[in-house]
């Protein structure tokens, strides 16, 4: 009985340590704030340069005439130097030039931090931000855009010059983009949505989704990623190693679709005029369609001009399966 | 020595005479000059017409965009990522310039036009398509570019696909009636610096009310539509419309921080009424809303207050100005099947609901499923309202103090509150500058365009929401002058018999005369006090 009510004290104490703890991270909490408003002219165009070691990156259109920078960071466990960002951001501004870059190793808050980054530009505005670990998100601006991460996430969207995006490590997210895009990650996903100048987009390992895109190309170096296309507007060339390939478009241009190993899958509307040439060593090529006549025994290959002919599609795979409909 | 006494005499003569003319002279000039520095003028448009608009434009420097509504000066809130991105789509769309078929767009629907001074405003190529028959204009921007997208109406370059650009103009003077090679007369109102006007007809030929928009122009000899070689169509006889008195003149509202106004209460409305009731009274002024027909609601928008909400508004301006069908208004006004092509679909404009997407327009995402009009609808919400000048001067503080004093707050008042509960935190429980009572007022013969639109009158008017003024170019429904003391003047009206021969009624004095009599008894610094307050605005 007395061992029973001794633990049942021990457990409250340890409980009660517990809660004391937790409020203290809590209360311990601080927020530290950093916010700048700079004039800039509508003659020229903004150009931002930013360059931070880590964060979340935040630019979007704002307003004309001025560039808000606002900089948020929360820390937990521990208490911020209240001239945190005093001492570990820099402003600089010539002009219409803007450069923001954290000064690292300066005024570093112990602990766990957060840092949010907002800057609110106007739309005639270029951007190139570099980032070492962090999210980019960039919206709504003339560009061009050029966002780079070591590691971490790049959004970019309504932007309508072109737009080059790399990261080490994470996934782009790409979309409305009026000029070309370049997209390249080592090791993430990719989704460009509406660049109707065309995409080129690669990864070590990852899937690549594209939609409503100029001529382009997709590239999925190692793994299993896989490629999907919906509504290519010119030539595509893709290509996977182990991943699946699958594309449904209407056809304006050629297409050349290959893989190592994965299945490659391609949608046209009916009635249209295309040239098939489809080869798979060691699988099949299926044909699902009313305007091509499906071959009697299993083939792995199989080359047909369709309706008449017109743009031409080359499947190449080695073991998958080709699936024509 | 006669004679060199008459010669002594004369030179004293002269000189006396010269002397005098010389007095005199100064006193004039002095005079003059000291009047003219007194006399109040207008002190034109804020930041000059070269560093808006189509002056910018002209120089080669896109138009600004509208800006994004600032965070809730009561609460911090700002719009979320959501609002944000529907904003940014929104500019997108209002953009578009519009091609006439529904596959007949230069570039994919949508989407930024590489090349163009702005992407996403074109001038050269078409990246839309649903342009009616019979049209206004051929993009929303047209109408709506001063001193920003968004705002009201200015000039454009005429010239956009030329290396030297010329003057910024009136675009309804060279660039819409003839863009693309359309066969269209221009009538004499369309002034090449003057406003952008549409026109309403008052009557019929039968003599009943009309009071809708007549179109300006058509498509036809459209060189970028194949599919509309024999479009037909005739513009109507303005000219002779224009002689029988039977011509209605309206310019475009600014379309900046309409969200906010919609998102003003019946109540605070009414509640402003009637604070001001007793001064309104003194001065001479009633006031009403206009209401719905339908829930009995106010209506505020547009220059008799006649529409609802901005949804109704975009509906209704992608229809009648471009002449795009859309769930809220699917039937066009021009239904001559040569001139729509034989693959329009009607409504055009509409939320995509096929599950195929068969031309890949992605549609499947939710920001593209929304037609145009909505998404335009939602650019206007989360617009800024317009922003005074930071750095007023003295004069137009002080002009601030005037303008409330001799009554012009009564029925432009300065500012109302949103309601207290909102799904969009930026919005709700905020403070709107407006400088409008969202209500109409009898403005007498003086401005009376005999149209009749729900509860409005022929002679009433909304009272026009001051916020932007300082930045506009025209003024008054009719944009009858770019004069903002002309503007003023033009309040006063005396009251007029009926008119039979143009189908007048009689009319009543202007709610606003007691106010422009106050206005009229200040000292010319006074005036000017307030002119510059207006154009700080």
């Amino acid at each position: 009985m007395k061992v029973m009510r001794l633990i049942g004290r021990l457990s409250f104490l340890a409980v009660a340590i517990h809660l004391a703890a937790w409020a203290r991270a809590g209360f311990a909490q601080s927020v530290r704030e950093f916010h700048r408003t700079l004039p800039v002219t509508v003659s020229d165009p903004v150009t931002l340069e930013v360059q931070l070691s880590e964060g979340e990156l935040q630019i979007a259109y704002g307003r004309q005439e001025q560039v808000s920078i606002r900089a948020i960071a929360r820390t937990a466990g521990a208490k911020a130097d209240n001239e945190f960002f005093a001492t570990s951001l820099s402003v600089e501004q010539a002009g219409n030039h803007l450069r923001l870059r954290d000064l690292s190793g300066k005024g570093r808050v112990e602990g766990e931090s957060r840092i949010v980054y907002r800057i609110d530009v106007p739309y005639w505005t270029e951007v190139l931000s570099v980032m070492g670990d962090g999210k980019q998100t960039i919206t709504g601006v003339m560009g061009p855009v050029i966002a780079a991460t070591r590691k971490g996430d790049i959004k970019v969207c309504y932007v309508s010059k072109g737009v080059v995006a790399k990261t080490g490590l994470g996934n782009l997210d790409l979309e409305v983009i009026g000029e070309r895009v370049e997209a390249k990650t080592g090791n993430g996903n990719i989704s460009c949505i509406r660049a109707v100048q065309g995409v080129s987009a690669e990864t070590e390992d990852g899937d690549i989704v594209l939609v409503v895109v100029g001529p382009s190309n997709a590239t999925v170096k190692t793994g299993i990623g896989r490629i999907e296309v919906t509504g290519a507007k010119g030539s595509l060339l893709g290509s996977t190693v182990k991943g699946d390939l699958q594309v449904k478009a209407m056809l304006y241009d050629d297409w050349r679709l290959s893989s190592a190993s994965g299945n490659i899958r391609v949608e046209l509307p009916p009635a249209t005029r295309f040239e098939v040439d489809a080869t798979t060593n060691f699988g099949e090529v299926l044909i699902d369609r009313d305007d091509i006549e499906k071959p009697s025994t299993k083939v792995r290959y199989f080359q047909q001009k369709v309706n008449g002919g017109g743009k031409r599609i080359e499947v190449r795979t080695d073991s998958g399966k080709i699936v024509i409909r | 020595m006669k004679v060199v006494r008459v010669m002594k005499g004369s030179s004293f003569l002269s000189v006396v005479v010269i002397a005098g003319v010389l007095i005199l002279s100064c006193a004039w000039a002095f005079t003059r000059g000291f009047t003219q520095a007194l006399v109040p003028r207008d002190p034109g448009v804020r930041g000059g017409l070269a560093n808006t608009g189509g002056g910018l434009q002209q120089r080669g420097i896109p138009i600004p965009h509208p800006p994004l509504i600032s965070p809730n000066p009561t609460t911090g809130a700002t719009v979320n990522d959501n609002e944000r991105a529907s904003f940014v789509e929104g500019i997108n769309r209002a953009g578009q310039l519009e091609s006439t078929c529904d596959r007949c767009a230069d570039v994919t629907d949508g989407s930024p036009v590489p090349g163009e001074l702005d992407p996403v405003f074109p001038q050269v190529h078409t990246n839309s398509n649903g342009l009616g028959a019979r049209h206004n204009a051929d993009q929303c921007f047209i109408c709506h570019a001063h001193p920003v997208l968004g705002g009201s109406g200015g000039f454009i370059v005429p010239n956009p696909s030329d290396s030297v650009a010329e003057p910024a103009e009136n675009p309804q003077f060279r660039l819409i009636p003839h863009r693309f090679g359309r066969q269209n007369v221009v009538p004499a109102f369309e002034e090449q610096y003057g406003p952008i006007r549409e026109v309403r007809f008052k009557f019929k030929p039968d003599g009943t009310r009309d009071g809708g928009v007549h179109q300006l122009w058509t498509v036809r000899g459209s060189t970028n539509d194949p599919t509309i070689p024999n479009c037909a169509l005739t513009q109507p006889d303005f000219a002779a419309q224009f002689a029988a008195g039977n011509l209605s003149f309206r310019i475009p509202l600014q379309m900046l921080g309409l969200g906010l106004i919609e998102s003003i209460q019946d109540r605070e409305i009414l509640a402003h009424h009637e604070a001001t009731a007793a001064q309104q009274a003194r001065l001479g002024i009633a006031g009403h809303p206009n209401r719905s027909g339908n829930d009995g609601t106010i209506t505020r928008f547009g220059w008799k207050a006649q529409n609802k909400s901005i949804t109704i508004f975009a509906g209704e301006a992608y229809n009648v100005e471009m002449g795009i069908t859309n769930e809220a208004f699917p039937t066009p006004t021009e239904e001559d099947p040569g001139c729509q092509g034989p693959e329009k679909p009607q409504p055009n404009d509409v939320v995509r609901t096929a599950p195929d997407d068969t031309r890949n327009q992605a549609f499947n995402n939710p920001l593209h499923i929304l037609p145009d009009w909505q998404q335009f609808q939602l650019m206007m919400r989360f617009t800024d309202g317009p922003a005074p000048d930071p750095n007023p001067s003295a004069s137009a503080q002080r002009g601030r103090v005037v303008f409330e004093q001799i009554g012009c707050a009564a029925c432009h008042t300065p500012q109302m509150q949103t309601a207290p509960v909102m799904l969009s935190p930026v919005l709700q429980d905020r403070p709107v500058n407006l400088f409008s009572d969202l209500l109409l007022h009898h403005m007498g013969a003086n401005l009376a365009d005999n149209i009749l639109q729900g509860q409005a009158g022929p002679d009433e008017f909304r009272t026009t929401p001051l916020w932007g003024v300082g930045q506009r170019i025209f003024f008054m429904h009719d944009g009858r002058t770019s004069d903002l003391l002309e503007a003023i003047s033009a309040h006063f009206s005396n009251p007029a018999p009926p008119d039979p021969r143009h189908h007048d009624p009689a009319y009543p004095a202007s709610e606003a005369n007691g106010v422009i009599r106050n206005f009229n008894a200040l000292s010319n610094a006074d005036k000017q006090a307030v002119l510059d307050f207006l154009r700080s605005l």
